[in-house]
């Protein structure tokens, strides 16, 4: 018959002889013989958060058994996270991403990999052709293989708009320390003495290394005190929370100040040779007084005075943290402002470069093939779209960029086509609406990824990755007192045939552009070069997958010069004021502040969970039970609050705001500031695709609304207010 | 040759002599704890799936939970986590009133449990000080309501590893080793905690042959809802 | 029983659960499918007559429905790999916190089949890489046992890895399959249930 002519299996070296005497036939007697069969072990990277922890995966016939941490990468020091060993499941997820798929209507069909990429190609050229580089953009949370392969593909088509995350995350974080230090620091916190987090949360926004020297500081005899308008499970095992009402960081921040300088605390002396622009913000600082501050953050004068003496007394092995996100990464009107502050209160302290206060880590050395064979694109001249870098847009925005402004280009047809890679903007930045709404107008939206994010529901094509621990990618180094070098290593083999790596798309892209000059280099030559100054092939490495080396620059402790304009500590910035900005930070208060009269009102904040990363782990089963176990997705309310309103521990209650109603339980708790709500961040699915996570929770960025802080862009997470009442 | 099980059965469920020998002859190994300090514990919940996986307890279901206690008012508010799950008595009473012998101790002196001989009677669930134990169906897949507590790691102990919840821990709130020494230790740590928590202690009960689960508290044990003085339950 | 008809029934039932081809199509569509089917049943001295159901007005439909119950990832999704439904693995070692639970890919039966085609010299397509259990290859593969093996072997084949077809019967009926597929699948777990007592 016809139609079992084509067959599945191939039978070309079958032999038929075999099929009686096999043994291997019953699965009961297969399975025996697995239970003793030799675990194998092989190292790669875990993708469960951006931190990309070394991870020891464990094989047992070609299937993986078990993940244990890498002990010779910076950042696992031989540990793992929930995280990583729940998102070993995305492995064998049957929902993955199959195959790439093409937008008909509301819904997608499949494609081949070759008509996909022509069709891209030719859209692009077309779109490039009749509206500019200035068109397009890449959208990704920045990896190894993105930053390199992303930027060359977008230099070598003249476009400039790269995008990141980190709007929502650490932009006013690195504007802000970029315009005092140069760039973003890190604590030496393993021998602080006295150590300031303010909103930093090492226990709930976890990367290992870091919670493993945390720890070893509390041991140590360390103090540590978090400012934090909620007692985060940092504030349950610190010295001291000081609650702080939302959105006044800035005016603590200066009142420290203020103390160290009037009663002459500060390193005069570091401050004598490091640093430029003192007397401007001594001018700013004796403005603001530990009393004045005292009635913006609700915190006492006497405990602002006492902190401040504490931090003195601790100088230079003290320091107040930058944080990433924390209280001012990305989420109020004067974040950039406060994140200058803090960098400058540090520098008051001297503990730049010192032992136990901020420190720089260089990376490992990393090769590069050949400038003959691996030219670097010109560097694009057209402005960006998303306003980054562009006078009368968002001059100082560092180049992470501002998509949330992008999507408003978009969304008035200033800007026609984007990739984005492996994240999810509309679900993870304010308002989705608006978010979809730029996504939504593209002429052209492709999206690479492993699932069917809210993002991905937009796309025009699909285009599926492997997954992690199927792709070899691209080497990573990363900095340290002792830096990392490490591979994301193929352990097992792609399941899905019909997935390609991201070198692989954009090479294939390339052809087709035209520009396949700039990518005549493989990965696997890349990762050679990059392992070349090392001594160690690239077949030795693949064995060891991490190793800890000599970073570029020698660390020692002691002060450099710095990667400002003058090379000092700048108090004062020209570049801010330039740009029209104060030269110091100044006092700004927050965008919105809820009504006090009004018992429904309240701002919200919110925040990460250990053993969540923003919303990608909502949908991973062993992951979200913690979350139904311990109500992980209720909002917190101040008891004395939620009794004006008649609610109690477990309620319904509704969330409202311009922009949505819905409704989540309570946790009503005293570990919260009365004038603030915090609902946990990593929750509120809404893509049906996602069978675990889909539905469950609700996600502040539905209530916030899509904007863009002045100076440096970032998404201002926490300039929101909602009322809540009993559902 | 007389099996375990059955030497178990002909001494009687309250033969805690008997386990008192069997305890006996495991120390000469080398008495082995677990000790955990609730002023590092950062809640984070690997130790949670790491043993999940380990044991193969499935999403829904953990031998670990980390409650966590709130106490006093705002400002002056406390979250004290602590670790819920066996604690690994030395003169462990699961072991001594287990009727087939399916709860024993291991060389290491940790409590482990083979789930196989269970024959859901709920002696354990009943002794237990602490109410540790539940009787679970579909534990580890059949129908039966197993005995579902801690099962100390057996394999890995045994082969002279470390627990999978210790292995995994990012905070340093976990350690493995030998009992007298992480004893001291914690004696250490709750001297230094002492400034700030006067009511700090390192919980153990001598009544109960000692903890091989030691806990560093911050506050007095009843502010974490555990048993000033644990008692073996009659049964 | 006659093994010719038995084999060439299972070939046809696989064909039918793979994407369709347009011979498929036009097969289910003119009655040479059912036909065909009906033969098999009787060759076999199968009690079962095939399902109207398996008979379509509209041939152009079949790929698309294909791809809306089974693949389209904004679809139901009714995955027709045994691992999804089973345990993933009966072993006890593995330190996974998914190990024992079912809905994922790569489980034993997986696992099992892709030593048994290597060990027997079968190559899978890299199209069908991520579930060597697949109902279709399944099917397939014990057409060959049928044909190549000994009675004892395909039974316990269909006793060992065929045992879910209920539990895809299930979902289908909750994810509403209907038409050409919904029929399909109730018919091939009828008929292996039929198998499976008929070779105990």
């Amino acid at each position: 018959m016809e139609l079992t002519r084509r067959r599945l299996l191939s039978t070309a070296s079958f032999s038929a002889a075999v099929v009686g005497t096999t043994p291997l036939l019953d699965i009961d007697r297969w399975l025996a013989a697995l239970a003793d069969a030799p675990a194998e072990v092989r190292p790669s990277t875990c993708n469960g958060c951006s931190s990309h922890c070394g991870m020891l995966v464990h094989l047992k016939g070609g299937r993986v058994w078990k993940v244990t941490g890498h002990p010779e990468h910076g950042r696992s020091l031989g540990r793992l996270c929930a995280r990583a060993h729940g998102a070993v499941s995305w492995l064998y997820d049957p929902d993955r991403l199959a195959q790439p798929l093409k937008r008909d209507g509301t819904r997608f069909r499949p494609i081949s990999w070759d008509h996909a990429l022509d069709e891209i190609a030719e859209r692009l050229k077309a779109i490039l052709a009749r509206h500019g580089p200035g068109a397009l953009f890449w959208s990704h949370n920045p990896r190894a293989d993105g930053v390199l392969y992303g930027t060359r593909f977008m230099h070598a088509l003249g476009a400039p708009t790269i995008v990141t995350h980190n709007a929502a995350c650490n932009t006013a974080l690195t504007a802000g320390f970029g315009a005092v230090l140069g760039r973003v620091p890190e604590v030496d916190l393993a021998r602080t003495r006295y150590l300031l987090l303010i909103g930093r949360n090492y226990a709930e926004g976890v990367r290992t290394s870091s919670s493993i020297a945390m720890g070893q500081a509390l041991a140590a005899g360390a103090k540590v005190v978090v400012v934090d308008p909620r007692h985060s499970a940092t504030a349950a095992i610190a010295s001291e929370w000081i609650p702080i009402r939302p959105g006044t960081d800035l005016a603590l921040v200066l009142a420290l100040a203020h103390v160290l300088i009037t009663e002459a605390r500060y390193d005069a002396a570091f401050v004598r040779e490091h640093t430029t622009g003192f007397e401007e913000f001594r001018t700013v600082a004796l403005a603001h007084t530990p009393e004045w501050a005292a009635v913006e953050t609700g915190i006492s004068a006497a405990t602002i005075r006492r902190v401040a003496r504490d931090l003195a007394g601790a100088k230079p092995h003290c320091a107040v943290d930058p944080s990433w996100k924390g209280a001012f990464g990305a989420n109020y009107l004067n974040s950039t402002d406060t994140a200058r502050a803090v960098a400058c209160l540090n520098a008051l302290l001297g503990n730049i470069g010192a032992e136990g206060g901020l420190v720089f880590y260089s990376g490992p050395r990393l090769g590069s093939p050949p400038a003959a064979r691996w030219p670097a694109p010109p560097r694009p001249t057209v402005a960006r779209a998303d306003g980054a870098g562009v006078a009368g847009e968002f001059p100082l925005a560092p180049a992470q960029g501002v998509p949330q402004h992008l999507m408003r280009k978009a969304a008035q047809g200033k800007v026609k086509a984007g990739i984005v890679v492996h994240h999810n903007p509309i679900r993870n930045f304010p308002d989705p609406k608006h978010m979809e709404a730029g996504m939504g107008a593209l002429d052209l939206l492709v999206v690479i990824d492993t699932h069917l994010t809210e993002t991905a529901r937009l796309a025009h094509y699909i285009l599926p990755e492997p997954c992690f621990l199927e792709q070899e990618e691209l080497i990573e180094g990363i900095p340290g007192e002792r830096a990392t070098i490490a591979m994301r290593t193929q352990v097992v083999p792609p399941r899905f045939a019909y997935t390609k790596p991201l070198p692989e798309i954009i090479e294939g892209l390339a052809r087709r552009m035209g520009i396949e000059r700039y990518f005549a280099v493989s990965l696997e030559e890349l990762n050679r070069a990059r392992l070349a100054p090392h001594g160690v092939t690239l077949e030795q490495f693949r064995r060891r997958g991490s190793m800890l080396v000599d970073p570029s620059t020698p660390f020692r402790y002691g002060m450099r010069r710095l990667e400002t304009p003058s090379g000092k500590v700048e108090f004062a910035s020209e570049r801010f004021a330039r740009a029209g900005f104060n030269a110091v930070p100044t006092w700004v208060p927050p965008k919105v502040r809820p009504d006090l009269a009004d018992p429904k009102a309240f701002r919200l904040i919110h925040g990460k969970q250990a053993f969540h990363s923003h919303t990608a782990t909502a949908n991973i089963p062993v992951l979200l039970q913690i979350t139904k176990d311990y109500g992980g997705e209720r909002i917190w309310i101040h008891p004395r609050r939620a009794a004006r309103l008649g609610i109690s521990d477990g309620d319904l209650v509704r969330v409202t705001s311009p922009l949505a109603a819905q409704t989540v339980r309570a946790r009503v708790t005293h570990r919260i500031h009365p004038e603030a709500a915090y609902l946990p961040a990593g929750y509120g699915r809404t893509s049906p695709y996602m069978r675990t996570g889909f539905g469950f929770g609700i996600s502040p960025n539905d209530h916030t609304v899509a904007d863009a802080e002045p100076i440096s862009g970032h998404a201002m997470m926490h300039e929101v207010i909602v009322w809540i009442e009993k559902a | 040759m007389i099996s375990r099980r059955d030497l178990l059965r002909a001494a009687g469920p309250a033969s805690l002599g008997l386990v008192g020998m069997r305890a006996a002859r495991a120390q000469a190994r080398q008495r082995m704890a677990i000790l955990f300090d609730s002023s590092l514990c950062l809640g984070c919940q690997a130790c949670r799936v790491a043993c999940q996986a380990q044991n193969g307890t499935g999403p829904a279901a953990t031998f670990l939970r980390l409650p966590t206690n709130e106490r006093g008012t705002y400002p002056r508010v406390q979250a004290l986590t602590r670790r819920a799950a066996c604690l690994h008595c030395g003169d462990a009473a699961c072991v001594a009133v287990c009727p087939v012998g399916a709860t024993y101790k291991g060389p290491t002196g940790l409590t482990h449990v083979n789930v196989e001989q269970c024959i859901e009677c709920g002696l354990c669930a009943k002794a237990c000080p602490f109410g540790v134990p539940v009787l679970r169906a579909g534990y580890p897949r059949d129908r039966m309501r197993r005995a579902f507590r801690c099962v100390g790691c057996e394999s890995l102990v045994n082969a002279g590893g470390v627990p999978a919840c210790v292995s995994t821990c990012i905070g340093g709130a976990l350690r493995y080793g030998p009992r007298d020494q992480l004893l001291r230790e914690g004696q250490t740590r709750v001297a230094a905690l002492r400034a700030r928590h006067p009511g700090a202690s390192v919980y153990d009960a001598p009544e109960l042959g000692g903890l091989n689960v030691l806990m560093i508290l911050r506050e007095q044990p009843t502010t974490y809802r555990l048993p000033a003085r644990p008692q073996p339950a009659r049964v | 029983m006659a093994g010719q008809g038995r084999a060439e029934l299972y070939r046809l039932l696989s064909t039918a659960l793979s994407p369709p081809s347009a011979d498929l199509a036009a097969a289910a569509a003119g009655g040479a499918f059912v036909a065909a089917v009906d033969r098999c049943l009787a060759a076999c001295g199968c009690p079962l007559t095939s399902p109207g159901g398996l008979t379509i007005l509209d041939p152009d439909g079949l790929s698309r429905a294909y791809w809306h119950w089974f693949e389209d990832p904004l679809g139901p999704r009714v995955h027709l790999v045994e691992s999804v439904y089973t345990p993933w693995t009966r072993q006890t070692d593995p330190a996974l916190p998914f190990a024992g639970e079912r809905g994922w890919l790569g489980g034993d039966s997986a696992a099992h089949l892709t030593d048994l085609y290597r060990a027997l010299g079968l190559a899978v397509p890299e199209e069908w890489a991520h579930a060597p259990d697949h109902l279709a290859l399944e099917l397939e593969f014990l057409a060959l046992l049928i044909e190549c093996g000994t009675p004892a072997q395909a039974a316990q084949f269909i006793r060992q890895h065929l045992s879910w077809l209920p539990d895809l019967v299930r979902k289908a009926e909750d994810a509403g399959v209907d038409g050409f597929y919904g029929a399909l699948l109730q018919f091939v777990a009828a008929v292996v249930e039929w198998d499976r007592g008929a070779t105990r």
